[in-house]
């Protein structure tokens, strides 16, 4: 069993569902109060024990590259000579930059979920790594990607991360997995159907987050794309699901005590904004008495 | 003379929004889709101003570039989207011909007078407006049209004013004295910062902004000679006491029909999104929704 140090973030897409911000900004830097969306999913990362991340962009988000580089000397140099607050936040931006190892990987044209996971496994080894995304993440009890290192310790297998999602619309939006559970909440993955619709979902997991990609995942992820037709997306799940069909175990693991959080569409983004607003440390409690006195003057009880 | 050009301050650090303003300028933080320098330059080319410089830094690129054509990559993943996505292409073009944009980099003493300086030699003879990039009052009609209106009639500086009531915003603003020349227009003859209500010589606060005649840049090159070694230079101290003192003419304009957003700091900033957000009518019903279930 080895370790897991690495991980890779997949952030290239267009954000179109966000124009016109994300004309020039990439959506991953779109801020929850005072953080970008993708900084919860590195520090989730970190605490998980992950050392070396490699984000996946598509070219021009230089933003992205440089939040989690040297701060600029002008700021720097602001904050170092401001009051003891400013000095606090000149430390903060010291521990973003020494989260994790960055390094970043320019995607290659080529929709859909899978194409980062190939881009940038050459600059990983032999290992397994995790393989999650910039937009949403859990806000879990215990850290959702040491719930899903625990299943790979124990089974030595692929791990998808879940939850069970049973309205209509979810059935057409996220993947979804079938199999026995190994133990509670541990699936033995034996289906997997992207965007199933209700009748033809395999079960009621969906997968939600990110997954523990082993080395022995890549060739069929290759496979899957050497056979894909032209202008289809290479899915990420296709290649779990090719593994489950020539016998291999994937197992799907179901994140506990987790609230999932999606920045995807405006409406989500703004749901989560609030949500995020009401836990802040520091404008939480005032941002809560605000919402409660803004819902009773805007939001009639009918 | 038509009011058309305005001078936007967009050269702070943002400090109290890190470390998210170390990956993007303040003026782009989103309300919602849009940054929020876009409603402030959406409501100045509805008022009519044609030209507007941005006084920023070294790290205010994004600015530039929102305010610019699409980049090519970004258009042909739009074009691939067919008839559908049309509308983010068209919309993505109408930015980039909002108006005419000129960037310049602020250069002088810290505070709030110096970005005009920097800007005076793009200026000219003609009046301007001046607005900050976190102030936003939504207002019907829009308050630049409403200060451009009240110039047009008096040919004087225009300060965008809200009434106050509350005894904290007496402690907050800048109040201003003088002679109400009608329920909404005061001719100005002081302004006191944060007066306290006792002291306070009307309800009129100004709430960020002016638009200002031509020879106030007289007043900057004048208050940068006399600003004394390591002062601040304010245009509250340095442009507006010196020209009432001369006999300028200045009004107090009440912003008919209007809320008043901060975006300054964290929790004002996130106020400021909800209620943008519940009267979007894209997201409106169930973002309503998502709040009566949280509460």
């Amino acid at each position: 069993m080895h370790k897991i140090t690495k991980a890779v973030i997949a952030a290239a897409g267009y954000g179109t569902r966000m124009l016109p911000i994300t004309k020039v900004l990439p959506k991953e830097v779109l801020p929850l109060v005072d953080k970008p969306i993708i900084q919860l999913v590195v520090e989730e990362l970190a605490e998980a024990g992950i050392e070396n991340i490699i984000i996946v962009t598509k070219a021009r988000k230089s933003e992205l590259v440089e939040y989690f580089g040297d701060i600029e000397g002008g700021l720097a140099e602001h904050l170092r000579n401001g009051d003891l607050a400013k000095e606090a936040l000149l430390e903060q931006l010291e521990a973003v930059r020494g989260l994790a190892n960055f390094a970043f990987v320019e995607q290659e044209k080529l929709y859909g979920t899978g194409t980062p996971v190939l881009d940038a496994a050459p600059y990983i080894g032999d290992e397994p790594f995790i393989y999650t995304f910039a937009d949403d993440f859990f806000v879990a009890k215990q850290n959702s990607y040491m719930q899903m290192m625990a299943a790979y310790e124990q089974y030595d297998a692929p791990v998808f991360a879940c939850q069970p999602r049973t309205a209509d619309e979810d059935y057409k939006r996220y993947g979804y997995m079938g199999g026995d559970e190994l133990s509670p909440g541990v699936i033995d993955v034996k289906a997997v159907i992207e965007q199933p619709g209700k009748e033809n979902a395999p079960g009621k997991l969906a997968s939600l987050g990110g997954f523990i990609v082993t080395p022995d995942v890549l060739p069929y992820l290759r496979s899957v794309r050497e056979q894909l037709p032209d202008g289809k997306e290479l899915f990420f799940n296709a290649a779990l699901d090719a593994m489950v069909k020539d016998g291999k175990r994937v197992i799907a693991k179901e994140i506990v005590d987790a609230e999932y959080f999606d920045t995807g569409n405006k409406l989500e983004y703004m749901k989560t904004s609030v949500a995020m607003a009401v836990r802040h440390s520091e404008i939480g409690p005032q941002f809560r008495q605000f919402l409660n006195q803004f819902v009773k003057e805007n939001i009639s009880e009918s | 003379m038509k009011v058309r050009k305005a001078v936007i301050a967009a050269a702070g650090f943002g400090t109290r929004f890190l470390p998210q303003t170390k990956a993007m300028p303040k003026e782009m933080l989103p309300l919602i889709d849009k940054p929020i320098i876009q409603y402030i330059v959406e409501d100045m080319v509805a008022a009519g101003i044609t030209d507007i410089i941005i006084v920023g830094s070294s790290s205010k690129r994004a600015i530039e570039d929102h305010f610019d054509s699409a980049n090519e990559d970004l258009l042909s993943n739009l074009r691939a989207g067919g008839p559908k996505k049309q509308h983010y292409i068209d919309e993505l073009e109408a930015l980039a011909n909002l108006a005419n944009f000129t960037y310049v980099r602020q250069k002088g003493p810290y505070g709030n007078a110096t970005p005009i300086l920097s800007a005076a030699h793009l200026i000219g003879n003609e009046p301007f407006i001046y607005a900050y990039a976190d102030d936003l009052t939504v207002a019907t009609p829009n308050a630049f049209q409403q200060m451009i209106e009240l110039y047009d009639e008096l040919q004087g500086t225009i300060v965008p004013c809200i009434r106050v009531t509350k005894d904290v915003d007496f402690d907050r603003y800048g109040i201003l004295g003088g002679k109400q020349v009608n329920d909404d227009v005061l001719k100005m003859d002081s302004a006191i910062e944060k007066p306290g209500r006792a002291n306070a010589p009307s309800d009129f606060a100004s709430v960020g902004g002016y638009l200002f005649t031509p020879d106030v840049l007289e007043y900057v090159e004048a208050g940068l000679k006399t600003l004394p070694e390591g002062e601040e230079f304010y245009v509250t101290n340095s442009l507006v006491n010196p020209m009432l003192k001369d006999g300028k003419p200045f009004y107090g304009c009440l912003i008919k029909n209007s809320k008043r957003y901060d975006t300054g700091d964290k929790l004002e900033y996130l106020k400021t999104v909800v209620d943008f957000a519940l009267q979007r009518k894209d997201l409106g019903d169930d973002f309503r929704e998502y709040l009566r279930q949280k509460v």
